[in-house]
């Protein structure tokens, strides 16, 4: 018996030893293809990054994008590879492309080895700050060879980000909560986007004490830490006057809160403060507006 | 109730599982979410399309040896367990493969360790630990452990890690959090890596080779333990060795394919149903039969609904659960009474 388990025991471990040798040995044959001209096919599969592509000019080289992508209008014709964190690898190797750029909150661990090993180059680009999404905005101009406009939309978005800054230099910060949903109520938790947002918007997230990044956050709490403004981010489009009756109405019910009691709550078009693309500045700008309104007078547009 | 088995009867039986095995795999390269057909591979040599037809080939039949491998694995593992352990119930998932899988997964989550391979080793780690837990805490006297200690020893350990990981999911972020339930749900789609392939190949192949051959002493065992025992069967020594087997099989599975269930429970049981309860057919009937089942499932889950890939384990649930329920009140469930 003892012999028996030692003898089982030497066999699996020279088979593990050998196995992972081969698997070594096997995937570090996948050596990835130099780009050596500029990518004519380019598959994105990020919301934020499609945006990026047709405002830096590279949008008739998208072939393939994802489900999510409704921004500029045209993508909404083009090819669907995946959602955020599935993608249809058949339906992308179909599409033929020279380049796949994803966001690192894709599994770009598996998009990248799995691309690598078909010579497909692949971009991950990592924006969780607005900062970083004007680097990245560069950083994809300079891998789809649009290097010239993307520099001048960067630049445009410093030139704006650096405007606001001025602007709210002297301003108080503002309690702010930003709501990706109400029933359950899901707020904008430390280290997210959106918090990065509330704070250049010039205010201070009233959920930074929240242990997750998106809390399903409880409303007595929320009575207690008295948010004096109340951001709901709209998905679909859902965020004009009927959107935001239905808010207030809802909010209505905890007058309590400061911003309730103020009416300061506002709704925001999701998808211009929660994508990193070129369009954050418009989703940074109309949140400050919301927090420091007697900063922005109604007429003034910021262009 | 049945007649006995005859050389005929296994030939043929395992040739027409063979056969359906073919006819899978050949279906599972032709079908897919783009319209690419094997025979386009020859049609399209010398055009620009050639290499990416190629590519896409080369994907769908990964995937194909990948799904034949693991099921193959899984259902001869899960039929060696239900002999060993002589419960219907018995799966692979059941023994703590489970949880330790999970949990390892889980931990290089946790931690941020990234990088080529590093969740499946730790996934495998994890459940060739557990596993090896589980026999510790259940180990009896020559005879090896009693089914029922095992079974517990199992259910408690997946239970135990089960609370971490469901503290781990709550407390992480909700992109991680989805990729690793995709990862619960089987996600034949993450690890296809050539080195893969052979890495559950091989351990497929050593299970297999474990447990095939103890068909003869597995139905002398459903007699009984003590009747099995007078009859020579070395008990202790049967189940060590479809343990050692059926967990390399499970934790090279679950490392590569995450959690992909109902493979295990339900494909011995069907070949049992449908072929009668003799070891010597049934097991390599599950190794054909698991793999044809697995093939099927993975082919559906990849191009039922384009564009959003559904998680094998729905699909295994989803074609095997009400075919077996068929089955079993066609047949009866007469056919286990004669095993409790």
């Amino acid at each position: 018996m003892k012999r028996l388990i030692q003898i089982i025991a030497k066999w699996t471990f020279i088979i593990c030893a050998l196995s992972a040798l081969l698997t070594a040995c096997v995937n570090s044959n996948a050596a990835p293809k130099r780009q050596d001209r500029t990518p004519q096919r380019i598959v994105s599969l990020a919301p934020s990054i499609t945006e990026t592509l047709f405002a830096i000019g590279a949008g008739d080289r998208v072939v393939g994008v994802t489900l999510y992508c409704d921004w500029p209008v045209e993508v909404k014709n083009l090819p669907k590879v995946g959602q955020f964190t599935r993608f249809d690898i058949e339906k992308m190797l179909a599409l033929r492309p020279d380049m796949v750029i994803a966001t690192c909150d894709a599994p770009s661990e598996t998009i990248n080895h799995e691309l690598t090993q078909y010579g497909i180059p692949a971009l991950v680009v990592k924006a969780w700050t607005v900062e970083e999404s004007i680097k990245t905005v560069r950083e994809i101009g300079r891998a789809v060879g649009a290097e010239r406009k993307a520099q001048a939309i960067a630049g445009d978005m410093e030139r704006r980000l650096r405007k606001l800054r001025e602007r709210l230099k002297d301003s108080p910060k503002v309690k702010t909560v930003l709501a990706y949903d109400r029933e359950p109520l899901i707020l904008a938790g430390p280290g997210t986007f959106a918090d990065d947002i509330i704070r250049l918007a010039g205010g201070v997230n009233a959920a930074a004490d929240a242990r997750l990044k998106y809390p399903r956050y409880s409303i007595e709490r929320l009575v207690l830490r008295g948010p004096e403004v109340i951001i709901e981010a709209a998905h679909g489009g859902g965020y004009g006057d009927v959107a935001r009756k239905r808010a207030v109405a809802f909010w209505n019910g905890w007058p309590s809160i400061p911003a309730v009691k103020s009416g300061r709550i506002a709704v925001v078009d999701a998808d211009i403060v929660s994508r990193p693309g070129p369009r954050i500045i418009e989703g940074l700008e109309a949140v400050a507006r919301a927090l420091h309104p007697e900063l922005f007078p109604i007429e003034e547009t910021d262009r | 109730m049945r007649k006995p088995l005859t050389a005929g009867r296994w030939v043929i039986t395992i040739a027409v599982l063979a056969v359906l095995c073919a006819v899978a795999i050949a279906a599972a390269i032709s079908v897919g979410t783009t319209p690419v057909k094997p025979w386009d591979f020859w049609s399209s040599i010398g055009t620009e399309e050639h290499i990416w037809i190629a590519r896409i080939l080369d994907y769908r039949m990964r995937r194909a040896i990948l799904a034949a491998l693991i099921g193959a694995g899984l259902a001869t593992a899960g039929g060696g367990f239900q002999a060993i352990l002589r419960n219907p119930l018995a799966e692979p998932y059941l023994l703590g493969v489970m949880g330790g899988g999970a949990f390892g997964a889980v931990f290089v989550m946790a931690f941020d360790i990234t990088g080529m391979g590093v969740r499946p080793l730790a996934a495998f780690i994890g459940s060739a630990l557990s596993m090896a837990l589980v026999w510790i805490i259940a180990r009896g006297g020559k005879s090896g452990p009693r089914a029922h200690s095992l079974i517990l020893a199992g259910v408690i350990v997946n239970a135990f890690f089960a609370g971490i990981i469901m503290f781990a999911t709550s407390v992480l972020g909700t992109g991680k959090v989805k990729s690793f339930l995709f990862w619960m749900m089987g996600d034949l789609a993450s690890e296809r890596g050539p080195g893969w392939l052979i890495f559950v190949g091989l351990y497929v192949v050593l299970g297999l080779v474990l447990i095939l051959p103890l068909s003869r002493d597995y139905n002398l065992l459903a007699l009984g333990e003590d009747s099995a025992r007078q009859l020579g069967v070395e008990v202790g020594r049967v189940k060590m060795l479809t343990y050692i087997g059926a967990c390399i099989i499970t934790a090279a599975c679950v490392s590569v394919a995450g959690l992909i269930g109902f493979v295990g429970l339900i494909v011995p049981h069907t070949i049992r149903l449908a072929l009668g309860p003799d070891h010597r057919l049934l097991l390599p009937a599950c190794v054909l039969g698991g793999a044809f089942f697995l093939l099927v499932c993975d082919t559906a889950a990849r191009s039922l609904f384009p564009v959003t890939e559904i998680p094998i384990g729905a699909v295994t649930a989803f074609f095997g659960g009400p075919f077996f329920l068929w089955l079993l009140r066609r047949r009866g469930a007469g056919i286990f009474s004669e095993r409790s």
